[in-house]
């Protein structure tokens, strides 16, 4: 099985407690797994000791390394729940040591049971084979899918699009409202411009938070980030009352300063950059100008006049120039991107949107949204080469190898160009389609800047979010129609980005992705490579960290569910039962008035908050009826207690149809 | 440069032996080099002749109707090469190939310098090769070796690019080593995370020589250290400056010059003229409607006398005198080898040239791509058919070869594939030219009992056997090559027109609508000359080629990446030719042939096969 489609398969025992957590208002993720798991850790074996563990298979050998980001961490060697850690697989031929290199190991993190010493295949294929009750804590194969929401939030949303579910993940909090976002090509920093709150917000992308907001007067907007990834730039001053100051602000990526703000010109500006990061151009809408900075100085080099109202800019770097949309006279401008001089100007109708280059950089897409057209340019010969016509006002493009994607603002279809059939000078293009929802898909409360249609890091498959129907769609090619979808949790996405969390090979032979420990106790790190065939837990002692555990300590108690058969009916009435006891002392807590319970159907989709009764001495009960057929998860609060949803307690029930 | 590496690496095998197999990091060295060279195959004979077969076929069967009248063609269109001493030859205007063979040896190809100061030359040696002008070897160690090895198997070149990108392989990333890359003032972050400052020439220095980068870390193990001279060194730096940016002749901001060859006198000299006239006529549209990445094309013709030896002199002369990027539709003919070792050893290269003998071998010429099967592959595509044709009894099968045609290679071609059928040995018939005595070879045959015959002779063999064969009511199948049918098979009886099959290398179904109503307006907007259609069309493919290179390659253009840009290319429609396919081993765009038959009521020839490609 590929890690593409493993992709799917993500882990979801902790779905309940990381909605609850959000609901809670919680802030920390992993905070709840020692009580969870009810295990201590306990004396270290053989297995566990040294920071290095090999195993040799059939010539193979693969060494795992786990090296706590934290510097003394380092040094000491120990590592406790809520460490950020890199995760790290050498893989080399025994014979002649020679690093194994292309490869695409799979790898989970989950605690061990007691009677899982050892073996542990049957956890792996339990993995592989996607099952939805036995979930790793942590998924090294598997992407998230962000939304940026028009209530000032973003969604992180692990995807599970062949149950039809999903889990919520995190929840962002933002100042005002996103409008643009990029991500750094590791994935670690997420940068959203908040044009309200006159800020960039950076979202760090393991712990899912806001950790820091750069000031950004000029209410920033477009967010680029040039190819070396040094400096991110942010365009501000695009509305009217800005029209004082307007241009860019440049802001280094690893100290997050802003170490340059440079005025540009009046009106929206969109911004490309040259592929060495020599040069950045930048639009000025009101003015009709390109300003060309040199990035090495940080100063504006050149002015040149393209025409009204330029929208939208793009760079080949096989024509190594950078082309200019105007928008009122329907033209495109090629600029020389050496000598900064206008080469050629290419003509097609008023009304045009986006540019952009399917990947090679040679064929340009030009949406006009006006004329329901989209243009296909050739730089090589730097015309128009063809023409496709696509109903419901084409307006945002994106690639995959194979197609190019238009999305519509006026209709639910998003159309596909087959690459292979482009080229030929003249001919009709032939295009296909898939419908993204049920409502227009550029339809939103507050547009934003940023893609609503993202390629996703497996091949051949895009995301398409539908803000009014508040969804997702996951499109594999091929499909007539979408292959999935999830809700956005009541939140309309106005726009969609997607995080890898995959194993980068960071030399050869060497495997690594960073992650947050979670529980403390036995971990198995779960290994499966596919060819050659190669299946292993190694053993990880993950300490308890004192003050997670001080934090845990409140209200630490025992629950024991009382029902004995957990599968029950959908539609009936179910009395669920359980017992509440210190956990030192054994001793029956009695007398909860505050006890409330939160249940609600996997993936989110229903929930009920219910007083809980003392039917006996320290065993109380709620009832519900569950609505339909699914999983159910039931979580305990008392203040009294300490206890709170955060805590991780659990009951777990199925609901059946009804025979 | 590949064969230069090849040398030295040849001279140092046991050496390398031992570097492979010893660590690591040796391994992750071996990564980064260029895949071994084959060693050179052995010269053979030269072959040079052409037949009009396939112009033939084109326009029997069917170009469209409204085409028709203006791409007339002419066939049986034969000339003899009376400047050769290979005597009627028959010459179809339709194949372009090249016989390339290693002179093997010493025939090193070197990037051209073009606008290079003697110092960047010197450091471009250096940089590309490991080893210096002088000659002295360059020396560097790996890792934490001491130990030295030469440079030239860890030239800069192998790892970081021939423009210094470096391009990631076996999950290692060499830096960016452009001087552009590597002074910026904010410094690079590489992959792993670690940055430092911009580098200035004392640092560069440091860090090519001992290791250690602007910020004073290590560089990656598999970074080796140089041990350069005072004077290497600085020439390196003076290279790495300029590194990226190409220097290659015939390529300006505003043009690219091509290359092709024109015949002045002789038997070629009309078809010679009117490919060059399309040519120009196809690069002139080009430029008007703005060139390839605001480049124009022009077309340098390089005119000569007929003859091999003045038409190879006329374009070294050239190449040397006149900057020329690539060349097209080269008249090879005759000199296929010393055409082939020029555009090697001038590092050109070469897209499309008329000639029969395309004996393709390993290594391949690293600069030369040829459109259409020759002489050979067709004959391995006849056998292949025939063999389909008799699976058993295994029948007997005779060649009938004329010593002065260069069939030799086809006839082995031939037999191997009727032996490895299963066909009893293939009896071989020399037909020296002028002396054949078709009596006796058809009563010999006869009298074996041969059922098959593959006949690599000329026209007025073939006649005289076919003939005899009718009077003396022997009945054989026959196999003729394209390239050698003469006009008077296709006045052959009806009944024996079913026994005689044909390769031909392209069909009117491989050429479109639009590709026809293309070369149409050029030949009215230009005038072309109505004769030698197929020719024009073959040239005209060979442009059409060359021009989608250099629309792949982009505006950042070089010989190189045109040579990678072409090797890159699968099932590429000419909409003239069958679709080209190139790789770094395959220099045949269309290594293969359909079979016809004649179809004599309609007087025309009828596919009786798939394309067919040897292996």
């Amino acid at each position: 099985m590929s890690r593409d489609f493993r992709g799917f398969f993500i882990a979801c025992d902790r779905l309940a407690c990381t909605i609850l957590l959000l609901l809670a208002g919680a802030t920390s993720l992993f905070a709840q797994s020692a009580v969870e798991a009810g295990q201590k850790p306990s004396p270290a074996t053989d297995e566990l000791k040294g920071a290095k563990k090999k195993i040799v298979h059939e010539g193979i050998a693969v060494e795992f390394e786990l090296e706590p980001l934290d510097a003394q961490k380092k040094k000491s060697g120990i590592v406790e729940e809520g460490d950020l850690a890199a995760f790290r697989f050498t893989i080399t031929d025994t014979a002649s040591g020679t690093p194994l290199t292309g490869l695409r190991p799979a790898v989970w993190m989950d605690m061990r049971r007691h009677n899982e010493a050892g073996d542990c295949s049957k956890k792996i294929t339990a993995f592989l084979g996607g099952s939805l009750l036995a979930r790793p804590q942590l998924d090294f194969s598997a992407y998230y899918v962000l939304a940026l929401n028009s209530d000032a939030t973003i969604s992180v949303v692990d995807p599970l699009f062949h149950y039809g579910g999903t889990k919520l993940l995190a929840l962002v909090a933002l100042k005002s409202n996103g409008e643009d976002w990029t991500l750094t090509a590791d994935q670690a920093k997420l940068f959203v411009s908040l044009p309200d709150a006159n800020q960039v917000a950076v979202v760090d992308s393991l712990a899912w938070k806001v950790f820091a907001s750069l000031d950004v007067e000029g209410h920033p907007t477009r967010l680029a980030m040039q190819p070396d990834e040094q400096y991110l730039w942010v365009a501000y001053g695009a509305s009217e009352k800005d029209r004082a100051s307007s241009g860019v602000a440049v802001v280094t990526t690893a100290g997050l300063k802003v170490v340059a703000r440079i005025p540009t010109g009046r009106g929206r500006h969109e911004i490309a950059f040259s592929d060495d990061s020599r040069l950045a151009f930048v639009t000025n809408q009101d003015d009709g100008t390109v300003s060309v900075i040199s990035i090495r100085e940080l100063k504006k080099i050149k002015e040149i006049a393209v025409g009204r109202k330029p929208v939208a800019i793009a760079y080949s770097d096989k024509a190594r120039a950078v082309y200019v949309v105007n928008q009122e006279e329907g033209t495109i401008i090629t600029i020389d991107a050496a000598e900064y001089k206008v080469l050629s100007t290419i003509k097609a109708q008023p009304g045009l949107g986006q540019i952009r280059f399917a990947p090679g950089g040679r064929l340009g897409f030009v949406a006009n949204p006006e004329n329901d057209l989209v243009y296909i340019l050739d730089t090589a010969v730097n015309r128009i080469i063809q023409v496709a016509h696509i109903k419901g006002k084409p307006e945002q493009l994106t690639f995959s190898n194979s197609l190019a994607y238009v999305r519509t603002r006026d209709s639910e279809f998003v159309y596909m160009i087959p690459l292979d059939e482009l080229g030929k000078e003249g001919q009709a293009v032939p295009t296909l389609d898939f419908p993204g929802g049920r409502s227009p898909l550029g339809k939103m409360s507050r547009p934003s800047l940023a893609d609503t249609m993202i390629r996703l890091p497996e091949p051949s498959a895009v995301l398409v979010a539908n803000p009014m129907d508040q969804t997702i769609y996951y499109y594999k090619e091929g499909m007539a129609a979408p292959m999935g979808n999830f809700s956005n949790y009541k939140r309309e996405p106005r726009a969609v980005l997607v995080v890898d969390r995959g194993l980068k090979e960071r030399a050869p032979g060497v495997y690594e992705a960073t992650a947050q420990l979670p529980g403390a106790g036995i971990q198995d790190v779960a290994f499966f490579l596919d060819s050659p065939r190669i299946a292993h837990c190694f053993g990880l002692l993950v300490n308890e960290n004192p003050k997670l555990a001080e934090l845990r300590k409140v209200g630490k108690v025992t629950i024991e569910t009382l029902i004995t058969d957990s599968d029950v009916q959908a539609g009936q009435h179910v009395r669920v039962r359980f017992k509440i006891a210190d956990v030192e002392t054994r001793e029956k807590k009695r007398g909860l008035s505050d006890l409330g319970a939160l249940v609600f159907l996997a993936p989110g989709i229903w929930q009920t908050r219910l007083p809980a009764k003392e039917t006996d001495e320290g065993v109380y009960e709620i009832a519900f009826v569950p609505p339909q057929a699914g999983i159910y998860y039931v979580y305990l609060e008392s203040p009294a207690l300490g206890l709170t949803f955060k805590d991780g307690q659990r009951l777990t029930f199925r609901a059946q149809d009804t025979k | 440069m590949r064969s230069k590496l090849t040398s030295v690496r040849h001279k140092k095998k046991r050496e390398q032996t031992a570097l492979k197999g010893r660590n690591s990091i040796a391994q992750g060295i071996a990564l980064c080099r260029p895949t071994p060279d084959q060693q050179a195959l052995k010269g053979r004979n030269r072959s040079s002749f052409i037949s009009p077969l396939q112009g033939f076929a084109i326009n029997l069967i069917g170009v469209p109707g409204a085409l028709r009248r203006t791409i007339e063609f002419r066939p049986f269109r034969a000339f003899l090469i009376s400047s050769s001493r290979y005597l009627k030859l028959l010459l179809v205007l339709a194949t372009v190939i090249i016989a390339i063979y290693a002179a093997g040896g010493n025939s090193s190809a070197r990037l051209q310098s073009g606008g290079l100061t003697p110092e960047q030359q010197r450091g471009q040696q250096i940089y590309l090769h490991g080893s210096n002008a002088a000659g002295r070897d360059v020396v560097a160690t790996t890792g934490n070796s001491a130990e030295e090895m030469p440079a030239a198997y860890l030239a800069c070149a192998s790892c970081h690019g021939r423009d210094g990108a470096g391009k990631a392989e076996g999950g290692i990333t060499p830096s960016n080593i452009t001087w552009q890359a590597l002074t910026r003032p904010y410094g690079a972050t590489s992959a792993s995370g670690r940055s430092h400052p911009a580098y200035d020439e004392q640092l560069l220095k440091r860090a090519i020589t001992l290791g250690i980068d602007a910020a004073g870390n290590k560089l990656h193990v598999l970074m080796p250290r140089y041990r350069l001279a005072y004077q290497d060194a600085d020439d390196l730096i003076a290279y790495l400056k300029v590194l990226g940016k190409s220097f290659d002749p015939g390529l300006s901001d505003a043009q690219i010059r091509i290359g092709t060859t024109v015949i002045n006198a002789g038997p070629f000299a009309e078809m010679s003229q009117s490919v060059k006239a399309v040519l120009a006529a196809y690069f002139d549209l080009l430029n008007q409607q703005g060139g390839v990445f605001n480049r124009r094309i022009e077309l340098q013709s390089v005119a000569s006398v007929d003859g091999p030896e003045a038409r190879v002199n006329a374009l070294r002369t050239a190449i040397d005198n006149q900057q020329m990027f690539a060349l097209v539709g080269v008249f090879m003919a005759g000199a296929e080898e010393e055409f082939a070792a020029l555009v090697k050893e001038k590092a050109v290269p070469l897209v499309g040239a008329f000639t029969l003998s395309p004996p393709v071998g390993l290594p391949p010429n690293p600069f030369a791509f040829y459109l259409t099967a020759g002489l050979k592959d067709q004959c391995r595509v006849l056998a292949t058919f025939a063999a389909e044709r008799f699976p058993s009894p295994p029948p007997q099968a005779a060649i009938i070869y004329t010593n002065d045609l260069p069939t030799r290679a086809a006839v082995q071609a031939i037999k191997s594939r009727c032996a490895q059928a299963g066909w009893p040995a293939v009896e071989e018939v020399q037909a020296p030219a002028g002396k054949f005595n078709a009596e006796a070879v058809v009563k010999a045959l006869h009298s074996h009992a041969t059922r098959v015959v593959f006949l690599l002779a000329p026209g007025d063999i073939q006649e005289a056997m076919l003939e005899q064969a009718e009077k003396t009511g022997w009945r054989a199948t026959y196999f003729i090559p394209g390239f050698v049918a003469g006009r008077k098979v296709m006045d052959i009886t009806e009944s024996a027109a079913e026994q005689v099959f044909l390769s031909v290398s392209s069909l009117p179904s491989d050429q479109t609508t639009e590709a026809l109503i293309e070369y149409r307006r050029l030949a009215e907007t230009y005038k072309l000359p109505a004769t030698h259609v197929a020719s024009q069309m073959q040239a005209l493919a060979a442009a059409k080629t060359l021009v989608e290179g250099l629309k792949r390659v982009g505006r950042e253009a070089s010989r190189q990446k045109l040579v990678e840009a072409l090797e890159g290319m699968y099932q590429f429609k000419t909409g003239l030719i069958p679709p080209l396919t190139y790789n770094p081993n395959r220099r045949i765009g269309a290594a293969g042939a359909y079979v016809v038959t004649i179809d004599k009521q309609a007087h025309r020839l009828v596919p009786v096969s798939k394309w067919i490609e040897p292996d």
